[in-house]
């Protein structure tokens, strides 16, 4: 991997100074005002529920010590207790893949068709997740429909992937910051004449591509058709990136950074939340999402001196102290990063208050507890007020668990998706009360 | 946690003892799957007459065909295909159906292909069959486009194919150079579906039926992406040309011609990196207070040595399973000495040694599996022996009931790994899987989480006897040497490692179509003396390898 050193003038900035956007696809940048953004974190191996829990009453509240690095956004935070991903009781799979795999689809694995791993032929998600279900909506009007990151991820199996534009369609994380700084903010030395004739070509040779997989895709049969047509419309969303970068784009310096080791782990993170507020900020994107590792994750702490890896403490018993309090720790720095990353936003100030206030933060855990890996009460906290489309500063508690699906129609409410089910039917009986 | 789960298990134990099919059922409940669905018909009662191929799913170049076949269609050994984001992986191998094409991956399809064009256009005399000059810029273009676009479409272009390809150039050279021409039409057939996938439609000119024999190129494609894992060579497509891959004899030569071409170690590299999880090594991470000796060297070493080993045993040392597993052949740099606590080798690089027999056997005894197949801060009799479970007798384990908590025992000073984990033998809840796996796992107690030897375990000694259940090998050992020599004269592991290479080759699991094949498979690689080249030839003459279904858009 190497540093990057590359000039700030966008590519797609000049070629839209040159006039020649004219050959490119018409996507409109809105303006009027600022728009709403998504973005799902994703931190793995349950939590420790008494730490993780606030006490208090919902609007009267006390961050336990796991979530207290939060406490500076408090009031701007909704804290659910008492989700079930419902669905996760049913379908292949064990029940880390359930978890990461329906956490933001809601509905059952794909069947596998080779055994592996934990023994079951589980394949990938079996719908799209509810970040991609927003982005077809709200995704068309910025150069990206949506931006995955990952730190330390490292795997590409059903344990690795919660993003899903479809069935068996997992979308991968950008998992090294130097890359991503390249595909979202990297310049040209080319004069206008040059890129000119280079974004020509690249319309004639994706149109050609493009024409190459409806061909095939016409011919093929189920299945093998579905994934003809992920991959045409994966070159059309490519096709739109040829249109303009902002020139208020303000990109992250990005240096050299090991991509598999636990003491980069916080570097990685940062720079890949950097540059997710970048995007944001420049409406690169309306919607975004941060993998923290996997699940199953075997992460060591050094920073914290934590020399297990958090798996093995997940299953430790909930009598052993020493890991209970390794695991606090853990889920502790994850809140961490967390606060790190809304502090962030909040620092970009928008026409109408921050790009806080702008968005919805939404973090999950694949499983509630690791060493029985049960899937409520999922550990749930919303960050943000979502352009004013959410009561927050709220602790809601449910008396009885509700359908985590209900949560993904909510949060598709608040950005503006007007949908009244999500994933599979059998599991969500509508929006989720108390959340506006 | 709530009793039942427990009670539940403890009542399906006892149903799965007294069941012959102990691995399937070592429990039942909620969501487990049942695992005899993917099963070959082990009996044989189809007749193996009509052919019966097995589905055959549309595949998408991996990232190591991806890097093969710009290596051999340019020249060009860069491993473009390092950057795309990782191929998606759903069970052991690379399966046809999990891999697919997101907008990264379209993406760096797309820089790959400007890069790859960029470079070929800079060496264009050694590209194009004609000089633009003499023969006419838009007539050399057109010979260009069918020569190259064979070899990158790995069958001859439809005249349609053609067409929009010139056009492309035409498009590109206007207003600028034949260069850009070319190069557009060199980046397109990179980004195309006829290059990224293995496109097959069966020789349709034959009687329809539901099954059809591949047409020529098609098989030409399977021999080498299955035997080079990289694009055919001009020997095959010009057989493909004259319609002479179609015999048996005619495919078997062709095999035969491939496995000796050293294209064929980057079939077996590619195979036992995906079987063996060898690329993980890459991403494991060691507690530095227990392992402060392992670094990022010594897993280079670790990994260069499992390669040259596979190397060895494949393509000097027989090729059999049995050396695989029990052969003290190693090979040692610095780094890997040190590990096995013997004299470091002259020179850089890997250097053949015979280590002591009485410590080292086989694959499974080297650092680099053992270090995976690991805790970051311990060994791990459990996974070692579902390792060995799984990928060496084929018998996948159900995961964990759900609702069950899990407490593996931590790392205390006083007790061994081994007393630590006992309690999963008094446990009944946990007895019913773990008696499959800690038995052979045990026989793994002399190696350390990085492999290296060890004869005490928290200064007491290592107890390393074990038991293999469930087996043709069944019986007791002591330590994973006895444990390695048992494996090795197992016909089940012999026809494990069929059914793997099997899993590969197809990218995809066994299913009830592929009895005939999978038989045919076996029996060849027993007549001869499992030796796994042999096998690789056996594979192409499978029904499986030969024919597909029909593809009914």
């Amino acid at each position: 991997m190497s540093a990057v050193n590359l000039s700030r003038r966008g590519v797609l900035g000049a070629i839209a100074a040159i006039g020649a956007s004219s050959l490119l696809p018409k996507f409109a940048i809105a303006d009027n005002g600022a728009p709403k953004r998504l973005i799902v974190v994703f931190t793995p191996n349950g939590t420790v529920y008494d730490a993780w829990k606030p006490s208090g009453s919902e609007t009267s509240f006390t961050l336990g010590p796991i979530l207290q690095p939060l406490a500076p956004f408090q009031n701007r935070l909704l804290v659910f207790d008492g989700l079930d991903v419902q669905s996760a009781h049913h379908g292949p799979g064990d029940d880390h893949m359930k978890g990461m795999g329906h956490m933001l689809t809601g509905t059952e694995l794909m069947d596998g068709t080779l055994q592996g791993g934990s023994g079951t032929a589980a394949g990938f998600g079996g719908g799209i997740s509810i970040d991609q279900r927003i982005a077809a909506d709200v995704g068309a009007a910025t150069r990206f429909k949506s931006l995955e990151f990952g730190a330390h991820v490292r795997e590409s199996d059903v344990w690795s992937r919660m993003v899903y534009a479809g069935a068996n369609q997992p979308v991968p994380p950008m998992e090294d910051p130097t890359r991503a700084y390249t595909r979202l903010f990297a310049g040209t030395n080319l004069t206008p004449a040059q890129l000119q004739r280079l974004l020509l070509r690249r319309q004639s040779v994706l149109d050609h591509a493009t024409g190459t997989l409806d061909q095939l895709q016409k011919s093929m049969g189920t299945g093998d058709r579905e994934r003809v047509q992920a991959h045409l419309e994966s070159v059309r969303q490519i096709e739109k990136q040829l249109i303009a970068k902002s020139q208020a784009c303000i990109p992250p310096t990005v240096g050299t950074l090991d991509l598999t080791k636990p003491e980069t782990f916080q570097a990685v993170g940062r720079l890949q939340m950097d540059m997710i507020v970048a995007a944001l900020a420049c409406d690169q994107t309306r919607v975004a999402s941060m993998q923290f590792s996997r699940s199953v994750s075997q992460m060591t702490f050094p920073s914290l001196g934590i020399g297990d890896a958090h798996h093995d403490l997940s299953h430790m018993g909930d009598t052993d102290t020493a890991a209970k309090d390794k695991l606090i720790a853990i889920n502790n720095y994850y809140a961490k990063e967390v606060a790190y990353l809304l502090g962030k936003l909040d620092a970009v100030k928008e026409s109408n208050g921050t790009l806080l206030d702008n968005s919805l933060v939404l973090w999950v855990n694949e499983l509630a507890k690791g060493n029985s890996h049960s899937h409520a009460p999922l550990p749930v906290v919303i960050a943000g007020k979502c352009g004013g489309a959410l009561r927050t500063g709220r602790y809601v508690q449910f008396a009885q668990q509700q359908p985590h699906n209900n949560l993904l129609v909510s949060v598709a409410n608040a950005m503006g998706v007007g949908i009244s089910t999500f994933g599979n039917p059998a599991y969500c009986t509508g929006a989720l009360k108390s959340f506006a | 946690m709530s009793k039942h789960p427990l009670v539940a298990l403890a009542s399906a134990v006892a149903i799965a003892i007294a069941a012959p099919a102990l691995v399937a059922g070592c429990y039942t409940g909620d969501g487990v799957p049942d695992v005899s669905k993917g099963a070959h018909d082990p009996n044989g009662t189809a007749t193996c007459v009509t052919p019966s191929p097995g589905a055959s799913p549309l595949r998408r170049l991996t990232q190591s065909q991806y890097d093969n076949t710009v290596r051999d269609l340019l020249g060009d050994a860069t491993h473009p295909a390092q950057s795309f984001p990782p191929d998606e992986t759903s069970g052991e191998f690379s399966n046809a159906t999990s891999l697919t094409v997101s907008p990264l991956l379209a993406q760096a399809y797309q820089t790959a292909a400007e890069a790859l064009a960029a470079k070929a256009i800079a060496k264009k005399s050694t590209l194009l069959p004609c000089d633009p000059v003499s023969a006419g810029e838009d007539s050399c273009a057109k010979q260009f486009i069918a020569k190259f676009g064979r070899r990158a479409y790995r069958r001859p272009l439809t005249p349609v194919e053609a067409s929009a390809l010139f056009a492309l150039y035409t498009t590109n050279k206007t207003g600028g150079t034949f260069d850009e021409g070319i190069q557009s039409v060199i980046e397109a057939m990179l980004q195309s579906a006829p290059f990224l996938y293995r496109v097959e439609f069966g020789a349709t000119d034959t009687a329809k039926g539901s099954v059809l024999p591949l047409a020529p190129y098609e098989m030409a494609s399977r021999l080498s992406y299955f035997l080079w894992n990289s694009m055919p060579d001009d020997v095959l497509l010009a057989a493909a040309d004259t319609n002479a891959l179609s015999t048996s004899d005619q495919i078997a030569a062709q095999a035969r011609r491939m496995i000796a071409d050293s294209k064929a170690h980057d079939t077996t590299r590619d195979f036992f990196d995906q079987w063996l999880k060898l690329k993980s090594l890459d991403g494991v991470s060691k507690d530095s207070a227990t392992y402060p000796d392992f670094n990022d060297g010594v897993r280079a070493s670790m990994l260069a040595e499992t390669r040259a080993f596979v190397d060895w045993v494949m393509w000097s040392a027989g090729g059999s399973v049995e050396t695989l597993l029990s052969s003290n052949v190693s090979f040692v740099d610095a780094n890997t000495a040190r590990l096995y606590g013997i004299q470091a080798p002259q020179g850089g690089g890997v250097v053949k040694t015979t280590l002591d027999a009485s410590q080292r056997a086989g694959i499974l005894t080297q650092p680099s599996i053992l270090t995976i197949i690991a805790k970051p801060n311990q060994s791990s009799p459990v996974l070692r022996g579902k390792f060995v479970r799984e990928r060496f007798l084929c018998q996948p384990l159900p995961p964990p009931p759900a609702n069950l908590v899990i407490i593996p025992p931590e790392v205390k000073p006083g007790a061994t790994t081994r007393e630590r984990f006992a309690e999963h033998d008094k446990n009944p809840a946990c007895a019913g899987c773990h008696t499959l796996m800690d038995p052979i796992g045990f026989g793994f107690e002399h190696y350390d989480g990085m492999g290296k030897f060890r004869t005490t375990d928290q200064n007491l000694p290592v107890d390393a006897t074990g038991a293999l259940s469930d087996s043709d090998v069944d019986g007791t050992f002591d330590g994973a040497v006895e444990l390695a020599k048992k494996l090795a004269q197992s016909k089940a592991v012999k026809e494990c490692v069929a059914t793997e290479w099997f899993r590969y080759a197809f990218g995809r699991g066994e299913t009830q179509d592929d009895s005939c094949s999978l038989t045919a498979a076996k029996k060849a690689f027993g007549g001869a003396q499992y030796d796994m080249r042999e096998l690789l030839v056996a594979l192409t003459l499978t029904d499986a390898f030969r024919f597909r279904p029909e593809v009914l858009p």
